[in-house]
């Protein structure tokens, strides 16, 4: 056993991440950790690299008891990580990157002959391409990659943690790190990698364990199980489904044909076709990155495609302004609600009014009506049952929950034919989630057509009439409510096929 | 009930935009004070004949208020663009192309006088506004960022009134041996800005306050300035909302551009008569605004008051040369208040108690 974790726990103000969360890692094994976003597998790894601190449990490496105040301290006792986000100086050379803060040097300056050379030897000891004298701004990301593990192997680690490694990398790169990753282990590595990408997970892994809400929920061994069971695990049983009357047919008010974005040379979005009909609740499933918020966007006017159209009604509104498109019958809940879905710092006032400052009884020719915003603002605060104090109080100082209730009422209240709902229930409580739905649930009865993003797959399972899935840009699957399990779902969203079935 | 709560709110938060200025400068008096024993002289002789010098008499305080009246003008310009979230810095190269443009209007232009002040004030609002939509632009087109095309403009400008002032329309009049700063040709008699009555401070300090309240009112109380706040407190809610930011950015920067350009056109016609090389340049009227605009968070009436407050430091600091104490430790005390007055650190532990303050209160919600 190269490491051992024990009873891990790690909340973030009342979010628990890890809840009481044990496992270990064998030498020269490759340890797959999966799970939903949110599951808290990044969480247990920044912890085991000193980047978070437990709130209780214990750390064992190599049979010794540990306590990290920061990465330096795993890096002395041999744990590297790989991060997401690559932690690499653009100007300077491959060689420079590798050996930084641990320099070779001839006097006070840098040996850069025999720094070229070590890292010439290491790259060939593990079969890492690379060439040592080229400028990091020069190299793609695949290869920035290679530098990283390199920097890690330089540093003489012995576990090396990967975090969502091919989340940003290209087909081709995927196979080309699998290969490496089998290698490092060859050589006496022992390898952890967090990941939801399930083909990768039995492409490479010796042992797996599945973590959901912040527990593991289950260990297998690589051998023993399949995409199936693993996704199963993942997603959990979906909860009660709402009672839902079927859909009455309507007619089709948002439509998206070949909706395409090439975002710096990436394809992001490639021939999205989808509607959405008057009384209906369309869910978009997939794991998040795979294009949903692109989607979105594209749609609402906060990025231009470059291909395709969006019809709002009869209404061609392709890469309009957002005025334009939600003159035309949108409302939209965004994915995130402090980044695009309000102003924390302004009040609730100010939040309630956003999208209508120019309409009657707000104001009239630009001057404002202060008591119609307040009395629109209470409304929505006692309509929605938000928890708050006065309707001139900051949006900050709302919980969660509350905001989200805040910005649904504004954007609900809009009455729009068309209402777009992204991760509607992100982070909050179950009572404020069950208001969120039901309102929901109302306005399809109503006849507004509601097009649902989330990468809860349970919250799509139970509301939607209708279901894509997109996975890398594109629409791998259509289904009517009832025709599928989340267990295909789930397999579908991680790009595998159900054909063999 | 309700409205009572509404009305304890507004005034909580007048109190608030003009204690935290008061404190402030309580705070940098004290250090001020300390600079002042270290020379040997007794700080309240010191403060008293500074604040004699500031308001103490009407001529006095007519001074202050002269003084005032372009930072009030350089405030609010900052007011207008920061509060949009756009911390543009080029309040002084407009002014000083509004007061050149003031002076050579009102100079050259064949008219009677009031129409000469009317195409001046007219004159000087475009300059600053032209002046100032250019960084607008350089920022929209070709992603500059404001701190350096604003900076950068200001020696542009100041440098091209220089040229002008020093080479083609210089006043043939002035004495070219006399020791002083190059001009442009002296206003006729009716083509100013006259004082408000007899001994009073000139009727530029009128239109700024003027000026005051029209921005006091954009900003609470129409859809233009909630657009603003919003677009300053979160452009992404602003553009997910469907405000249109291009059309938001020139707007705010037009407004911004007239009030600095007036601030010159005023300190042209109400106090100079003329343009006078290095006249906004080397008074900082543009950076003591900024000063204000910030002490005050970007409140109007906040900033007028501010403005007063820096303009009577300025005015009555000179007095203390009166008592045997250096130009030069003038200035550093002058200093200290400024800086200190301009820390944020001031608002943020106001913010701080009042939320301690609110969670001790609790319950209520």
């Amino acid at each position: 056993m190269v490491f051992e974790m024990k009873h891990i726990t790690k909340t973030y103000d009342t979010v628990v991440a890890n809840d009481d969360v044990s496992l270990h890692l064998n030498q020269g094994e490759i340890l797959s950790i999966v799970g939903e976003n949110g599951a808290g597998k990044s969480t247990i790894m920044k912890i085991l690299y000193g980047l978070e601190k437990p709130d209780s449990g214990e750390i064992f490496v190599g049979g010794k008891l540990q306590r990290f105040h920061n990465p330096s301290d795993a890096m002395a006792v041999g744990i590297g990580m790989v991060q997401q986000h690559f932690m690499l100086f653009e100007q300077m050379t491959v060689a420079e990157n590798i050996v930084f803060k641990n320099e070779l040097k001839k006097g006070p300056f840098m040996d850069m002959e025999r720094t070229v050379e070590t890292v010439r030897q290491l790259s060939e000891r593990y079969g890492l391409k690379i060439d040592p004298a080229a400028r990091i701004a020069d190299c793609p990301v695949g290869l920035r990659q290679r530098v990283e593990i390199l920097k890690i192997l330089y540093q003489n680690a012995n576990i090396i943690i990967f975090d969502e490694p091919s989340a940003v990398l290209t087909p081709l790169e995927v196979e080309a790190l699998l290969e490496t990753i089998r290698g490092l282990a060859k050589a006496g590595k022992s390898i952890v990698l967090i990941t939801h990408k399930l083909q990768e997970v039995m492409a490479v892994s010796d042992r797996v364990y599945v973590m959901r809400q912040g527990r593991v929920v289950a260990e297998r061994m690589a051998a023993d199980t399949n995409m199936e069971e693993l996704a199963m695990l993942m997603v959990g049983h979906p909860l009660a489904s709402y009672e839902i009357d079927p859909p009455k047919p309507g007619a089709t008010l948002l439509e998206t044909k070949g909706l395409s974005l090439v975002e710096n040379g990436r394809q992001v979005l490639s021939g999205i076709s989808l509607r959405v009909n008057a009384g209906e609740i369309v869910g978009i499933a997939g794991v998040s990155g795979n294009g949903q918020s692109e989607l979105i966007r594209c749609i609402t006017g906060l990025e231009k495609s470059t291909g395709g159209q969006v019809l709002v009604g009869e209404k061609d509104v392709t890469n309009r302004s957002v005025r334009e498109i939600r003159d035309a019958g949108l409302a939209h809940i965004s994915e995130d609600r402090y980044v695009w879905g309000s102003a924390p710092e302004g009040t609730l006032e100010e939040n309630t009014l956003m999208a209508r400052q120019d309409e009657m009884p707000f104001s009239s020719r630009g001057v404002i009506h202060p008591r119609a915003i307040r009395e629109y603002a209470q409304r929505l605060i006692q309509g929605f049952n938000v928890k708050a104090s006065s309707p001139a109080q900051k949006m900050r100082e709302l919980s969660g929950g509350n905001a989200q209730k805040l910005i649904v009422a504004r954007e609900m209240s809009l009455d729009t034919p068309v209402l777009i709902c992204c991760e509607p229930t992100r982070g909050i409580d179950i009572g404020a989630m069950e208001a969120i739905h039901s309102r929901m649930l109302q306005r399809r009865e109503a006849g507004a057509a509601i097009l649902l993003v989330s990468s809860e797959l349970t919250e799509i399972m139970s509301l939607s009439d209708r279901i894509y899935v997109i996975f890398e840009g594109k629409i791998v699957g259509e289904f009517q409510r009832g025709s599928m399990d989340d267990k295909h779902l789930g397999l579908l969203m991680v790009g595998g096929s159900i054909e063999h079935e | 009930m309700n409205n009572e709560r509404n009305w304890r709110r507004t005034l909580l938060g007048v109190v608030d935009t003009v204690t935290q200025p008061l404190i402030a400068v309580l705070i940098s008096l004290l250090l001020g004070a300390v600079v002042i024993l270290i020379i040997g002289k007794n700080p309240l002789a010191a403060y008293g004949s500074m604040i004699r010098g500031a308001f103490g008499k009407q001529v006095y305080l007519m001074n202050t208020l002269k003084r005032a009246t372009p930072i009030i003008m350089g405030g609010l310009a900052v007011c207008m663009a920061w509060r949009s979230g756009y911390e543009a810095m080029g309040g002084e190269g407009q002014m000083i192309l509004g007061a050149m443009a003031a002076a050579l209007v009102g100079y050259y232009l064949p008219a009677p006088g009031w129409v000469r002040i009317l195409a001046a004030l007219l004159a000087a609002a475009a300059a600053g506004a032209l002046y100032s939509t250019l960084s607008g632009w350089l920022f929209e087109r070709f992603d500059v960022t404001f701190v350096i095309s604003t900076l950068m403009l200001n020696y542009i400008a100041n440098y091209f009134a220089s040229f002008l002032c020093n080479y083609p329309l210089r006043d043939p009049e002035a004495n070219v041996y006399q020791m002083q700063n190059a001009q442009t040709g002296e206003l006729p008699a009716g083509a100013t800005l006259p004082p408000i009555a007899k001994g009073w401070v000139h009727w530029g300090f009128v239109l700024a306050v003027i000026a005051v309240i029209i921005v006091w009112f954009l900003f609470k109380k129409t859809s233009f300035g909630y657009k603003s706040r919003m677009g300053g407190l979160n452009p992404r809610f602003a553009l997910y909302g469907g405000i249109n930011a291009r059309r938001m950015l020139y707007l705010v920067m037009i407004l911004s551009g007239v009030m600095a350009g007036l601030g010159g056109a005023f300190e042209t016609l109400g106090s100079k008569s003329r343009y006078v090389d290095q006249m906004i340049f080397s008074t900082g009227y543009a950076w003591t605004g900024m000063v204000a605009a910030l002490l005050a968070n970007m409140n109007p009436i906040g900033t007028l008051v501010a403005s007063i407050l820096l303009a009577g430091l300025a005015v009555g600091s000179s007095q203390l040369m009166l008592m045997d104490i250096p130009l030069e430790v003038c200035n550093i005390i002058e200093g200290i208040i400024t800086l200190f007055m301009s820390a944020r650190m001031i608002r943020i532990a106001a913010g701080n108690i009042r939320r301690r303050k609110q969670a001790k209160g609790g319950g209520e919600a």
